[in-house]
């Protein structure tokens, strides 16, 4: 039995049949690889998943950025026009392109990690957009894709390309949501060549409900004098894995990090990422914090290299974490693989339980202790947040943030 | 208004305070001096509910409730204050919606209505300027970034803005300037009124010379060696703690 059933596979025979066979030889990663030591997929490994265009949503339009300029929603890996806004002429679905097309595209994207996640997708993918801003073109407003999960065993597998010309400028939210979705499953894969000068600001808001479960591959390209940022917001979902793997391959480049994660109930939320510094010059800072709650588990996984010729890499990364409960579990590691000498990289990992100290301060205000606890989580995981610079995106999400934390958060007993 | 009777207790297994007797009224200034590591921190903790510390023994009546057997907010919510010595960075929570929820917290508690948007910005303005304390601070995180002076003015402000019956100033002095210790000291004595009462912990004489206490106790080694008015503030200014320790190694 297969792990992924596509009953309405469409075209791109080479690509699928290419990671098909590389499939056919693959094993799903046990605790004994490295990169899957903390999050184990036996269990996942052993259901299995459809590919079925449903058609059930009904519109979630709470769910989605009111103010995107343009959305494209896509159900379980289909696209739905009635509840997508607008049309740009910087998009196209990836359904629209031949294999020609595809597989030139990729090819610009010029970097993948290979493993399970982008395998999978490759023989399953079902639709998801490519998007290519011309060079000194400004995106105006947000662009939004939203991927719903719905159904019973269902698997969403969607593919994303960005090729941001140079001195372009983009902001896109990717909005992961779910409806009435029991034991779904979904694959993103997303590729993004980002060009001198270019800047791409990405937000990815994983919302699914329980008993969705998640794995992202995020593969991206730094060209010269390019500035990528990357918000990963978890709120929920089953078993969330996002691989962000970010390849710096020029001169003045920037590279922001940052994620927050509310891991609660039984969620598995890992995330391990790798900024590949290649050339000089360039600055890269990662933050994220986690919160793991109830019987929650987070892994935070995050590798930094600096290359031989790379000099002058200003390289900051920080991991932040509190347990809420005594059955709650964070592992953390960072990796530092530094070749060249003249560079400044640092890093720091901390996981405690809430600061007694704050606890207290604001207990002998008159705040109560469940008041007090609940305004320390929510100023954790608010921080990151707001530093988002784009006030829309900001409150959105500091909106999805605060109804995660009053609907999961328990009382203290 | 507080009546603290012989009040023990201990951090793990080191007694700090051995035997405290203490009676403070409405509207009078009362002053606790006393070398490091007498007690003097210890005793405001535990009026304040810090949990690291047991009590062993005694008894502390706060308008006639017994104050230790309440959680450290129903002590803020009776009117208990106490400005601490080093005030805790809290980042992410601004100082606006902090005072906000505490403000309502103590209101919904004595049963009245939640303040008003418009009041609640009319007290930060006002009380903000008892303190000279510049008004865009209330929005940043609770004291995160504030330098030492900042951080006990925005300790007074706090003070100002929940009103309290009775305030516990913790070495309110330490790390400041004489300008900012006339600010603070300006803000307290604006607070004071016949209702309320202080208690000002401090090691030295000088913060006594702005805010002038109606009594002055020595506390050396965990109890009240010596009381007196005003004037014992200049005299232990003038000879020393060894004078008080002297004195008890006579006796």
């Amino acid at each position: 039995m297969s792990w992924i059933v596509n009953k309405d596979e469409k075209g791109f025979a080479e690509i699928r049949k290419k990671a098909k066979s590389a499939l056919a030889s693959m094993e799903f990663p046990g605790l004994k690889d490295e990169d899957w030591k903390y999050t184990k997929l036996g269990k996942i490994s052993k259901k299995s998943f459809t590919v079925e265009n449903i058609k059930k949503s009904k519109a979630v339009n709470e769910k989605f950025f009111s103010e995107a300029s343009v959305r494209f929603v896509f159900e379980n890996g289909f696209f739905r026009e009635g509840l997508s806004k607008g049309s740009s002429p910087y998009i196209k679905r990836i359904s629209d392109l031949t294999e020609q097309q595809l597989t030139s595209a990729l090819a610009e994207t010029g970097y993948v990690k290979e493993g399970i996640i982008p395998s999978y997708n490759d023989a399953f993918f079902t639709d998801g957009v490519y998007i290519n801003i011309p060079a000194g073109t400004t995106v105006e407003g947000v662009i939004e894709l939203v991927y719903i999960s719905n159904g019973n065993a269902q698997a969403s597998v969607v593919k994303n390309i960005i090729l941001a010309g140079e001195k372009s400028n983009a902001e896109l939210v990717f909005n992961f949501t779910s409806e009435n979705a029991t034991e779904n499953l979904v694959n993103h894969v997303f590729h993004a060549a980002v060009h001198a000068g270019a800047k791409l600001t990405l937000y990815k808001i994983q919302d699914e409900i329980t008993g969705v479960s998640h794995f992202s591959s995020e593969n991206i390209f730094q060209k010269n004098n390019s500035v990528f940022e990357i918000h990963t917001i978890t709120l929920n979902g089953d078993l969330v894995r996002n691989d962000l793997n970010i390849k710096v391959d020029g001169t003045g480049c920037h590279t922001h990090l940052g994620g927050v994660f509310v891991a609660t109930n039984h969620m598995h939320v890992d995330n391990h990422t790798i900024v590949d510094h290649q050339k000089p010059d360039c600055t890269s800072d990662e933050i994220y914090k986690g919160i793991a709650g109830d019987k929650a588990t987070g892994v935070f996984n995050g590798k930094i290299f600096v290359r031989r010729n790379a000099q002058k890499i200003n390289a900051y990364q920080n991991s932040a974490n509190v347990l809420l409960s005594d059955d709650a579990s964070i592992y953390t590691k960072p990796e530092l693989e530094i070749y060249a000498d003249d560079v400044k990289c640092s890093h720091g990992t901390t996981t405690g339980c809430l600061d007694e100290a704050a606890l207290f301060y604001l207990r002998a205000r008159g705040i109560g202790e469940e008041n007090a606890r609940n305004l320390l989580i929510h100023a954790f995981a608010n921080d990151m947040i707001e530093k988002i610079a784009n006030d829309g995106v900001r409150n959105w999400i500091l909106e999805k943030m605060d109804a995660k934390l009053e609907r999961d958060l328990k009382p203290i007993a | 208004m507080l009546e603290i009777k012989n009040l023990r207790a201990k951090i793990e297994d080191k007694e700090i305070l051995k035997g405290i007797n203490l009676n403070v009224k409405a509207g009078e200034v009362h002053a606790i001096m006393g070398p490091n590591g007498s007690g003097k921190s210890t005793l405001s903790s535990v009026l304040a509910g810090r949990e690291d510390y047991e009590v062993t023994e005694g008894k502390v009546l706060f308008n006639g409730k017994d104050l230790l057997e309440m959680a450290p907010e129903d002590r803020a919510r009776e009117g208990l204050f106490l400005a601490f010595q080093y005030p805790v960075e809290i980042p992410g929570v601004s100082n606006i919606n902090f005072l906000k929820t505490a403000i309502n917290e103590i209101r919904t508690y004595n049963e009245k209505e939640n303040i008003s948007a418009k009041d609640f910005m009319a007290l930060v303005k006002e009380k903000s300027a008892l303190v000279e304390l510049d008004p865009k601070l209330a929005q940043r995180s609770v004291n995160q970034g504030f330098s030492g002076g900042e951080k006990k003015r925005n300790e007074i402000f706090q003070m100002a803005m929940l009103e309290p019956k009775l305030a516990i100033l913790d070495e309110t002095d330490s790390g400041l300037d004489i300008d900012a210790l006339r600010i603070v000291a300006n803000g307290v004595n604006k607070l004071k009124s016949k209702d309320n009462a202080t208690i000002v912990i401090t090691h030295y004489q000088r913060l006594l010379e702005y805010i002038v206490p109606d009594f002055v106790h020595v506390l050396y080694n965990g109890k009240i060696v010596k009381s007196g008015g005003k004037e014992l503030a200049l005299e232990l200014e003038e000879k020393g703690y060894d004078w008080i320790k002297n004195q008890l190694q006579e006796a």
